[in-house]
């Protein structure tokens, strides 16, 4: 009961956030001049040579049609009060669809594409994490020290061009720029086949997002562990005289998870913003390069649509991970609702 | 045949060739302009491109024999016109192609429906220009020599005749071509594309009522001919309106049910929605017929069984059996090109050029790099409307604008040749000035007048104004110690070079003690900005090549026109030689023999570059890349004149040898309605 009345209070609380976050959100996108409108135009006279003259009909019957001939204050109660009694996001001016449904394509594959980093760097990040604390100020911790901090200061989007690079320059490799090959986008059942052509697609992503995402971790649990390791009670257990592994594994190492598990929620949002810069360089179909058509476009409901999304997910990511954390800890779970 | 090197040089000796008036001698001739070995590509005259007859027999890609044998399609010859298009074996670069294969886009743009009569748009980057034919054809003009350049080509239309006072136009289209379910093309789809479609006024269709005129009317003659009558005398203008996008007819038998007029049950925006992007196949003129699409991933197109092109030996078109659009960005497009899981991209991107060029000549690179000739021009506008002007600073400004010595004052300032290197090392960039490209087959280099790079020269003439820095801070002044001569210069963020010769730009007018602000601007700002008049200067790429493409952007034809010098609530201060600019416009219209386009063509660069009436910076030419198993993609085909290269490369010509030929998504199978 005391966790139905926690999570309600959370999930409550966040509203007000995400409202203010889709007012701004709307603003901003709004603040340049021109709208969908004028950038079709732009595209439309630079691909067939019409002049303003003769694309001026569709440019008013297109104004009308989307509303915008209204002011911005009536288009954002028009739009939270679709998205509140309807569900409807609005309609996608580029796609000439609705919102959830251009946005419901992608963003799937994003939080797929996340989760999947988010697990491996996590793992990676907290063994490294334990191997360098185990090894302090031997060569394996400096190795993994400066692993980490290579992922941690060189910006992701660097790695994503030299590894662009390398596979379109160099490579020459056939598995860029989609998530699937052709041939098996029109396969709608499951195989193997399909799973490992997906691998062969992502891998890029997930490695550049593992890379910089298991830094954060490793330097944390390294630190944690060597706290931990520095407790009386690891002292006993090696008093008594259990082995190395166990004393590190099941004694050390599940005190110094407390703060990564806490920080899963961040994490998972920094994953999602590392998956959408990386997928952006390297054109992979995720929500990233949405984000960036929606903006030269000026495809205003998606754009805002995502927005609001994402801060979904992360407000529900930073609610998992306290979730996560009340479950490992008694301590945090006393506090949390008042009994372990 | 011609055997030239680019169009420039070509063009310059077709036109001594007819005899016509030498040019005045310029202030400053324009400078040699630096050859790209890879510029060389044959021209042929309009004949020798393709022409309209019947042959003995044809063929069809083999596995339609297998359809035709089972009674799913007529044999061939009942589906081939009388007289199909012929494209002639002389004008492919690799001769008569192999069936089979694919050819794969990669696109940024999204099928927003298949309606395109109801102004829907089927996806730029080759979509809609592959489901579309149109009553004539832009895109492979460029092939012809100039002294041929009479106008669009033939295509739905196979012939026209003017009356005499060409108050009338007479076509006559191709008889016997399907739409890609069988049904019969004839006059009922032109007159329901111009009735129901072009003057009905609760359709936003490409071509507007008055396009051709006001006035104008359609009289269907019989199945195959049809008559314009205008109130006015009409020309060339006229008939490239009838080439894509504006001239393509749409399925009438499809599309009638969807329309108020034959259903009463329809809406108007059922009518723009009756070709819903995900519901396929729909009947097409074109090569291939979209038959998958996956919305945010791929469209597959299949070839087109009715398609009404063949080659000499009779082989009906394309060659090609299947097409792919992968759905992707447009910067994804070149990187699938050079990596080999596109077939196709432009690339406009200078800054790529050498390293495309090093890539392209490796022999393990998948990509072939095609530069075409210079017909990409990037330009200042200065913005002569100053009655128009909001504040008072913005009015002295552009009153300064409209000195010719202030504009060839950044012009001598101007270090071009830095300015291109900046942009594209090697030997990629040539000076621009002002009027048509070096790449278009109406630049005259006698014509141009050009200002070299001379900061004294500037400075005398900006003295010469009265904008002297008087208040010793380094900047020079406007007139009677006004303000800091401060130009807001607009540039689109989306483009990096454009950003480049931005900062050029303002560090060399610096050096004349001109300062520029550079105010980055993403396209809907730009866009608004230039439609409303309201920016003072503005740094763009603009590729002029024809003077019935995109005119407002260059000529002075109407109080909107150019965006430059927009007449608003008064009327508009012309300058002398913009009232001659827009006569001259006006000829070049109403005639269609190319030696007097010529000449008034040749008068307009003399204008337009005596007046600097923009400030050219630079221009380029851009590459297409093209897989290297692809044949028959024309060395030399231009990203852009007339046409963009989706069409100047004539795709439904293009071929894969067998050996080479890539696997089929869904082999064996045609359009099923």
């Amino acid at each position: 009961m005391a966790f139905l009345k926690f999570l309600a209070e959370r999930l409550l609380s966040a509203i007000p956030l995400l409202i203010g976050i889709s007012i701004v959100a709307f603003s901003i996108i709004n603040l340049v001049p021109g709208d969908f409108v004028d950038a079709w135009a732009g595209k439309t006279m630079a691909m067939t040579g019409l002049s303003e003259e003769e694309i001026a009909p569709q440019v008013a019957e297109m104004r009308e049609r989307y509303g915008l001939n209204q002011p911005l204050p009536v288009q954002y109660v028009t739009w939270m009060k679709n998205i509140l009694l309807h569900g409807d996001f609005g309609m996608s001016f580029a796609h000439n669809r609705p919102v959830t449904e251009v946005i419901g394509l992608r963003l799937p594959r994003t939080i797929l594409l996340a989760l999947i980093a988010i697990i491996i760097g996590q793992s990676i990040g907290i063994l490294l994490g334990i191997y360098a604390a185990a090894n302090q100020y031997r060569l394996g911790d400096t190795l993994a020290t400066v692993f980490a901090f290579m992922g941690v200061v060189i910006p992701k989007f660097v790695v994503s061009l030299v590894l662009l690079y390398l596979l379109a320059f160099v490579w020459h490799s056939p598995y860029i720029g989609a998530l699937q090959s052709p041939e098996y986008i029109l396969q709608d059942h499951f195989s193997f086949g399909k799973l490992w052509d997906f691998f062969l697609h992502v891998w890029p992503i997930i490695l550049i997002s593992v890379w910089a995402g298991q830094a954060y971790t490793l330097r944390v649990m390294r630190g944690n562990m060597l706290d931990v390791m520095n407790m009386q009670y690891i002292e006993t257990a090696r008093a008594k005289g259990l082995s190395r592994r166990s004393v590190l594994f099941r004694h050390a190492a599940p005190n110094a998870l407390h703060a990564i598990i806490s920080d899963t929620g961040s994490r998972f949002s920094y994953m999602v913003q590392g998956e959408i810069e990386i997928a952006i360089v390297l054109g992979v179909p995720t929500l990233g390069p949405l984000i960036l058509s929606s903006v030269a476009d000026r495809d205003m409901y998606v754009l805002a649509a995502i927005v609001l999304m994402v801060a979904t997910l992360l407000v529900i990511g930073n609610l998992l991970g306290d979730m996560l954390l009340a479950l490992v800890d008694p301590r945090v779970r006393r506090e949390m609702f008042g009994k372990a | 045949m011609d055997h030239r090197l680019f169009w420039a040089t070509k063009l310059l000796t077709g036109f001594s060739l007819l005899g016509l008036p030498a040019a005045p001698a310029a202030a400053d001739p324009m400078p040699e302009e630096k050859s790209l070995a890879s510029l060389e590509y044959e021209l042929i005259g309009i004949d020798d491109l393709y022409e309209y007859k019947a042959l003995d027999s044809y063929s069809q890609a083999p596995f339609l024999d297998q359809q035709v044998a089972e009674g799913k399609l007529p044999p061939l010859e009942d589906r081939l016109p009388k007289e199909p298009l012929v494209f002639k074996t002389g004008a492919m670069s690799d001769g008569i192609g192999e069936f089979g294969g694919v050819f794969r886009h990669v696109i940024g743009g999204r099928p927003e429906g298949w309606n395109w009569l109801a102004g829907q748009n089927a996806g730029w980057g080759g979509i809609d220009m592959t489901v579309q034919e149109c009553l004539v054809r832009q895109g492979p003009r460029w092939q012809i020599k100039a002294e041929e350049q009479t106008g669009p080509l033939p295509n739905l239309a196979k012939s026209w005749e003017w009356n005499e006072n060409r108050t009338e136009l007479t076509m006559h289209l191709i008889e016997g071509a399907k739409w890609s379910d069988g049904d019969p093309f004839d006059t009922e789809d032109i007159r329901f594309w111009w009735e129901d479609n072009v003057e009905d006024p609760n359709v936003t269709a490409r071509m507007k009522p008055g396009t051709l005129g006001e006035g104008t009317v359609l009289t269907v003659i019989d199945d195959y001919t049809f008559k314009f009558s205008f109130r006015k005398i009409q020309g060339t203008a006229t008939l490239e309106a009838l080439a894509y996008i504006q001239g393509c007819p749409g399925p009438s038998h499809w599309l009638k049910d969807h329309h108020p007029r034959y259903n009463p049950d329809k809406t108007y925006n059922d009518y723009r929605e009756a070709m819903p992007a995900d519901s396929l196949p729909v009947p097409v003129m074109g090569a291939f017929v979209p038959v998958v699409h996956k919305p945010d991933e791929l469209v597959v197109m299949r070839r087109n069984p009715y398609y009404w092109k063949v080659d000499e030996a009779g082989n009906q078109l394309p060659y090609h059996n299947e097409t792919h659009y992968k759905l992707t960005t447009w910067d994804d497009r070149t990187t699938q090109a050079v990596a080999g899981t596109g077939d196709f991209s432009n690339m406009e991107n200078p800054a790529n050029y050498v390293e495309a060029l090093k890539q392209s000549r490796s022999e393990d690179a998948p990509v072939d790099a095609k530069f075409g000739p210079r017909t990409m021009g990037w330009r200042i506008e200065l913005n002569y409307a100053a009655k128009e002007a909001d504040d008072p600073y913005d009015q002295q400004l552009r009153t300064v604008f409209r000195e010719l010595d202030f504009r060839k004052a950044i012009s001598h300032a101007l270090n071009r040749d830095a300015i291109g290197q900046a942009v594209a090392r090697g030997p990629f960039a040539y000076p621009y000035v002002a009027g048509f490209l070096t790449g278009s087959p109406y630049y005259s280099k006698e014509h141009s007048e050009f200002q070299s790079y001379d900061q004294d020269k500037a400075n005398a003439l900006l003295d010469g104004l009265g904008l002297t820095d008087s208040d010793g801070n380094g900047i020079r002044n406007l007139p009677d110690g006004g303000e800091d001569l401060t130009i807001d210069m607009v540039y689109r963020t989306t483009r990096p070079e454009d950003r480049k010769q931005v900062d050029a730009v303002a560090s060399q007018l610096a050096e004349v003690g001109i300062r520029v602000l550079p105010k980055p601007s993403d396209e809907s700002a730009v866009e608004a900005m230039l439609n409303g008049g309201t920016f003072n200067a503005i740094l763009k790429r603009e590729n002029f090549t024809n003077p019935t493409d995109k005119t407002c952007r260059h000529l002075p034809i109407s109080d909107k026109c150019p965006l430059h010098h927009q007449a608003g609530d008064q009327p508009r201060d012309t300058m002398d030689f913009e009232v001659e600019l827009g006569a001259l416009y006006a000829d070049f219209l109403a005639t269609s023999a190319p030696a007097e386009k010529i000449q008034i063509v040749q008068r307009m660069q003399e204008l337009l570059t005596q007046n600097v009436y923009t400030i050219g910076t630079i221009q380029t030419p851009a590459a297409l890349l093209v897989n290297k198993r692809i044949r028959n993609a024309h060395p030399g085909t231009p990203v852009f004149l007339f046409q963009w290269a989706e069409d100047g490369v004539i795709r439904e010509r293009l071929w894969t040898a067998k050996a080479d030929q890539l696997d089929e998504i869904l082999p064996g199978t045609i359009a099923e309605y």
